[in-house]
């Protein structure tokens, strides 16, 4: 990772059409300026991470627990209707 | 006509059914061209099935029917422009996690798709009230109620 200081008021450029500016310190928080172009998408990181991790795991989803989670798995009400009948 | 299949099924399409989501979704910016298909046996969800890879499908729900006030404003400067083109035929859609014990919804990483235009993205909300995993009930039949 590259590091590089910076103090209140400088900033830093990326590439030909991004550029960051530290508008603001205050305790253990800055206030970033970020201009791109409209097509660069910013988002905090955690954000982010969050919904690339709810995506990875809906993509995974397999029929039968959708299935049994509404109810309709055939086979899955047969298995609860023997075990009924094993208590009877 | 094309066909698809994978865990799920088999599935016909045709070109003019392929929905573009040029920036591809969080975790998955490779994949851009996707079918949206629904059938009866996962009603009232439906599936956001990649053409590439078609073992990716997201599960998806329209959340207006769990969440009654969601809305999600449109940031011109971020939204891709054939979604402002017919507004009207924007469908907000949520993916669905099935690894809780009940299914979430993640309010705030929503699905728009325009059925007219054939384009879709996801947006990243930074409301902090939308939750990543809202649970919900799905309507059971009845047989599963007692």
């Amino acid at each position: 990772m590259l590091v590089l200081t910076r103090k209140l008021g400088e900033g830093l450029v990326l590439g030909s059409d991004i550029s960051l500016k530290i508008l603001e310190i205050h305790k253990n928080q800055i206030k970033l300026g970020i201009e791109a172009p409209p097509d660069v998408r910013i988002y905090r990181n955690e954000v982010y991470e969050q919904i690339k991790a709810e995506n990875l795991q809906a993509a995974k989803t397999k029929l039968d627990v959708l299935q049994t989670v509404m109810g309709n798995n055939e086979n899955n009400v047969s298995k609860k209707l023997s075990k009924e009948l094993d208590k009877v | 006509m094309k066909t698809l299949s994978n865990h799920l099924g088999q599935f016909e399409y045709e070109d003019t059914d392929i929905i573009f989501v040029a920036k591809g979704l969080l975790g998955f910016e490779h994949l851009t061209e996707y079918i949206l298909v629904n059938f009866e046996e996962t009603l009232p969800f439906e599936w956001l099935i990649s053409i590439k890879e078609p073992m990716i499908a997201f599960p998806l729900i329209n959340p207006s029917a769990v969440e009654q006030n969601y809305t999600i404003e449109l940031n011109r400067e971020y939204v891709d422009e054939k979604l402002l083109l017919h507004p009207e035929s924007n469908l907000v859609y949520s993916i669905v996690n099935f690894s809780d014990r009940k299914p979430t919804l993640n309010l705030r990483g929503p699905i728009l798709i325009n059925e007219k235009e054939k384009v879709g993205m996801q947006l990243v909300l930074n409301d902090e009230k939308y939750a990543f995993r809202h649970p919900f009930d799905v309507l059971q039949p009845e047989m599963d109620k007692e």
